[in-house]
């Protein structure tokens, strides 16, 4: 697989995700390997239309495809998804710090008496 | 906080003792936003604001090496609503989005902050749009110089 530069890869991973359709194919996904007939049953679109979508996330990434004759079948690697989670791992704590200290310096600046 | 995996979101909400405007005050100055920016062990190293819609920062923070975020002010409503991207160094400069919603309860603020890893579609139109609009008002003034 072709090693994207970070900025680039993570771009395509956005493009991706910025689509109903495509969030919802991986959603179910989650549970599993789906073959592509499977995955395209409940979309109110063409084979060609859902080929399409399932193109832009094989691009950034975000699924695998595998073939046993002429099935396709699709899973989600986990690989590209655990960078969106690294992010999430660092602001979860990175924001509640900050308010933390925005909530204390506002409270150092209030001149009533700071409750505890 | 709920993190849903699909959702790929951060989302925190915080009861402050100040109104508002103070709160406000403390995302849209510099001086104030030295005071509690920077993680514990950092120093703001360098920090521009060009506080408007349309408006870029960059915020550069000193700890074991410099730490650089930036972003474009998408939205703000005095006292109520800041929304701004932030691009990180960190995380390849993918742009991020961060939404900043105050809330008066109790003589306080009821603060929510929400930081999104995915834009959609039509945040993604209006960040062009954003930068046509800049480019534009820049023209003009070019013009008139």
């Amino acid at each position: 697989m072709v090693e994207y530069a970070n900025d680039a890869r993570l771009t395509l991973i956005f493009q991706a995700l910025a689509s109903d359709t495509r969030r919802s194919m991986l959603m179910r996904l989650l549970y599993g390997e789906l073959p592509v007939t499977e995955l395209a049953r409940p979309l109110a679109m063409s084979l060609n239309a859902v080929s399409k979508h399932i193109k832009v996330l094989e691009a950034a990434g975000l699924v695998r495809r595998r073939t046993e004759g002429v099935y396709s079948y699709l899973s989600l690697n986990p690989d590209t998804l655990a960078e969106a989670e690294r992010w999430m791992a660092f602001y979860r704590p990175f924001w509640e710090a900050r308010l933390d200290a925005l909530a204390a310096d506002l409270a150092d600046d209030e001149p009533s008496p700071e409750s505890t | 906080m709920n993190d849903r995996k699909d959702d790929y979101k951060v989302e925190v909400v915080r009861q402050l003792l100040s109104p508002p405007a103070k709160v406000f005050a403390a995302w849209r100055d510099v001086e104030r936003m030295r005071r509690w920016f920077c993680p514990a062990g950092m120093s703001v190293h360098h920090v521009e604001v060009d506080f408007r819609v349309g408006g870029r920062y960059l915020l550069q923070m000193k700890g074991d090496e410099i730490h650089t975020m930036r972003g474009e002010y998408r939205e703000i409503v005095p006292d109520r609503k800041l929304v701004f991207t932030w691009l990180a160094e960190k995380f390849g400069f993918h742009e991020t989005l961060v939404t900043i919603e105050l809330t008066p309860r109790d003589g306080g603020t009821e603060l929510r902050l929400e930081h999104r890893y995915f834009l959609d579609d039509d945040e993604r139109a209006r960040h062009a749009m954003g930068w046509d609009a800049c480019l534009d008002h820049l023209a003009s003034q070019i013009a008139t110089l």
